[in-house]
């Protein structure tokens, strides 16, 4: 885990023992110029990302609502769509795991994977006993519960549906409001504290560029890699689970996602065609195009792993879950490049540690 | 927004830290000869003793393994816990024991004995709850289902209560401050400050059939206290020993366990230097010298006990913010807010030697219990882990560090 704000305490506290008959500078970051990356970093991905997953969810609730307003086949491909496209857009607004993001556990409570199916069913079938904000309920809500409500009922449109206008129709609508509904809430929340003052906080805070580099890499290796790949694949466990994939009551998507959250990550890097400043380019300041090179490289290398896999990671699995472990090695190689070749030019202290207890 | 101000308030703090100097409290009056290590003689012969305390710290450590131990009687953890008898090590059989000298301090508990039976009812109680709800319950861990809200149950290999908290933890870290914090700054430090003590150690009046007066053995018995458990030669430097590895099951294991947080780095040997300077000066019969150390080591071990609170607390709720569901199911986060009940409950046998009083009262104290076993406890602080932040803000408020500061990053992983 993180203890992002009591580290950057400790490195800020030995800056300034050093100068304590000095003029204090506490958001100088001697190697290169963090304001000016926060700046984009907040411009061209956090505020724009959150932006267009925003107003996705806000499609998503009105073709709810309208679904449920009309329980129609036509409806029910609606609302589909817009679920997916939400569920695609979040996979660049889930990067970010600090802030209220983090209070809120944001991450968590829209994208816990593999659904405890048992519990959502427990929840339709005692509307009641609904209380999503509990911790243990973390794993029966967000997209997954989305997902299992609109793609994993039955095998066609009408078996759906069915659910939607038989006799426990109520329940299964009031459910799927919740959850929806709960989604937007939680994203409404912290685009607003983005926007009051949040953003201008990061932007003019240089101590924010270490919290963001660590929050990154930690996404990378404990979401991207591990929650997307690792788990399905039973990389740790040795036993591959082919459900704990995204999107696993409609698997062909879930490469989909899983690229989408790739590209996302890689774009944070690269900086987007708007970016004045990005980690890529601070790098580059600093006569480091070799390290540079070689991330963009590894880059590439990672995509084409992520391109041979099936659209449906599940299949991959039960069919040849070597490719899945060869995905896996190839983003751990960013996940070094990252933790260790890239902090040691940029002087960042990684405060990542696992959950391991003691 | 709640991370800046943190960033600036941290900063600023650190700032007056990282620039002022406290070297003046810690110079001991050059005119006392103070050994390197904790050791001193009468006539060649070492005048140091503080087996009792050796003993009970042992006690102390066979008891929590019981807590451990299915099938395991309430009887008997009662007969070690309130006789000195029954141990397994049976050196450990004694007549002292641990729970007569709970909540026994001359400065909190003379005359506080309704207060005094409460504290000790507490442990007892953990101890008969324990028994009544786990130990006697299962044949072993494996038959304990998986703890839910409001149930008893194990978290990977945590035993928690219905509310999540490990009944062990409690045990150990209240008695953290209810024996060990208490006997040491509440008790014996207070005690050589006696006018009738200090007479007979002018004259130099040897404790019957001992080497030592009755002034140095008190301050010896709460050196036992603290470092009596670490090892075989608790006389050297034990803190240039144990930094990795803590032997003691009590106090001076957080003791290096603040040590090792950079924020505090020097604490550990403060508090050596203050024990050995407070010493010599008792035989020196310099007693401004020995209670200002006193006053050091009461200031010192109380921030221990606030900085482990705040550490816990938050540790606790960092986890769940960033594992979720996942930091519950494998216990970690219960277990840091279980450490942190216990060192929450011993707030109130800290010392500030600037009045004499706790730090937070028992009604203070009582209060953070409630709320930390409000409705299903632990559970609930999981769905709002800023209730957890909150306390440890109030919590280093009361003490001259920052949440920040005890939010420990490098220390040793406990």
């Amino acid at each position: 885990m993180v203890k992002k704000v009591g580290v950057l305490i400790l490195v800020f506290s030995a800056l300034l023992v050093l100068s304590c008959d000095d003029e204090l500078k506490p958001s100088e970051n001697n190697v290169f110029d963090a304001i000016p990356l926060l700046e984009n970093i907040v411009d061209t991905h956090i505020l724009p990302e959150y932006d267009t997953f925003n107003k996705d969810l806000a499609k998503l609730v009105a073709a709810k609502d309208a679904f449920l307003t009309n329980t129609t086949e036509v409806n029910l491909v609606s609302l589909r769509e817009a679920y997916l496209q939400a569920y695609t857009t979040f996979q660049a607004a889930g990067k970010y795991d600090f802030g209220l993001a983090n209070d809120i556990r944001f991450y968590l409570n829209l994208n816990s994977h593999p659904l405890n199916v048992e519990k959502v069913e427990s929840f339709i079938s005692t509307p009641e006993s609904i209380n999503l904000e509990r911790i243990e309920s973390q794993a029966s809500q967000g997209f997954p519960a989305v997902d299992y409500l609109l793609n994993g009922l039955g095998t066609t449109d009408s078996e759906v549906l069915a659910f939607y206008t038989g006799s426990n129709a109520e329940n299964y609508t009031f459910f799927l409001s919740k959850i929806v509904d709960r989604i937007a809430n939680l994203t409404q929340q912290i685009v607003t504290d983005w926007e009051n003052n949040f953003a201008d906080i990061v932007k003019n805070d240089a101590e924010f560029a270490d919290l963001i580099y660590n929050n990154y890499v930690e996404y990378f290796e404990r979401r991207l890699r591990s929650t997307k790949i690792d788990f399905p694949a039973g990389k740790f466990s040795g036993i591959p689970n082919a459900k704990a994939i995204e999107s696993v009551f409609k698997p062909e998507e879930s490469r989909g996602l899983l690229l989408e959250a790739f590209n996302s990550a890689r774009t944070f890097y690269l900086g987007t065609e708007n970016s004045t400043s990005s980690w890529s380019k601070i790098l580059l300041d600093l006569d480091e195009k070799g390290l540079d090179a070689r991330i963009k490289l590894e880059f590439i290398e990672a995509e084409i792993a992520l391109n041979a896999l099936n659209e449906n990671l599940s299949s991959q699995v039960e069919t040849d879950n070597t490719l899945m472990l060869a995905a896996r090695d190839a983003l751990q190689d960013l996940v070094i490049l990252f933790k260790a070749d890239a902090v040691s030019v940029l002087e960042i202290p990684i405060t990542i540690v696992d959950n391991d207890g003691d | 927004m709640r991370l800046v101000n943190i960033l600036k308030f941290g900063a600023l703090a650190t700032t007056i830290i990282a620039c002022s100097s406290d070297d003046s409290d810690v110079t001991p009056d050059n005119t006392l000869d103070v050994p390197l290590t904790y050791e001193f003689t009468r006539n060649g012969e070492s005048t140091v003793s503080f087996g009792g305390q050796t003993t009970r710290l042992n006690q102390g450590s066979e008891i929590l393994s019981d807590f451990k131990t299915f099938g395991t009687t309430e009887t008997v953890i009662d007969d070690k816990f309130r006789t000195g008898q029954g141990f397994t090590d049976t050196t450990l059989n004694d007549t002292k024991n641990i729970r007569n000298k709970i909540a026994e301090s001359v400065d909190y508990f003379s005359s506080n004995s309704v207060e005094q039976a409460e504290i000790r009812g507490v442990f007892d109680g953990f101890i008969a709850n324990q028994v009544e709800i786990l130990l006697s319950k299962y044949a072993n861990a494996d038959e304990v289902p998986v703890a839910t809200r409001g149930n008893v149950g194990k978290l990977e290999n945590r035993l928690v209560n219905e509310k999540g908290l490990e009944l062990n933890q409690a045990f150990n870290k209240g008695l953290i401050g209810a024996l060990t914090l208490d006997q040491i700054i509440n008790d014996y430090l207070s005690l050589t400050e006696g006018a009738a003590i200090r007479e007979a150690n002018d004259a130099g009046t040897l404790d019957e059939g001992n080497p030592y007066t009755e002034a140095e053995h008190f301050w010896d018995e709460a050196y036992g206290y603290l470092y009596g458990a670490s090892d075989a030669d608790a006389l050297s430097d034990p803190n240039s020993k144990h930094i990795e590895t803590v032997v003691d099951d009590f106090l001076y294991k957080y003791v290096q366990r603040v040590e090792g947080d950079k924020d505090f780095e020097g604490i550990a040997d403060r508090i050596f230097q203050a024990f050995k300077t407070g010493r010599a000066a008792i035989t020196a019969g310099k007693y401004d010298e020995s209670e200002k150390q006193a006053n050091i080591i009461r200031l010192a071990l109380s921030e221990v006990i606030g900085i482990r609170a705040v550490f816990y607390l938050k540790q606790g709720a960092d986890k769940i913010r960033d594992f979720g569901l996942d930091a519950v199911n494998d216990g970690t986060a219960f277990h840091d807010w279980s450490e942190g009940y216990g060192f929450i409950y011993s707030l109130r046998f800290t010392q500030d030697p600037n009045t004499g009083k706790p730090y937070f009262s028992k009604t203070e104290v009582d209060a953070f219990l409630t709320t930390l076993n409000a409705g299903d406890g632990f559970w609930d602080l999981a769905d709002k882990p800023e209730i957890a932040d909150n306390m440890a803000e109030e919590i280093a408020a009361k003490f001259n560090f920052t949440v920040e500061q005890a939010q420990d990053t490098d220390a040793v992983k406990k």
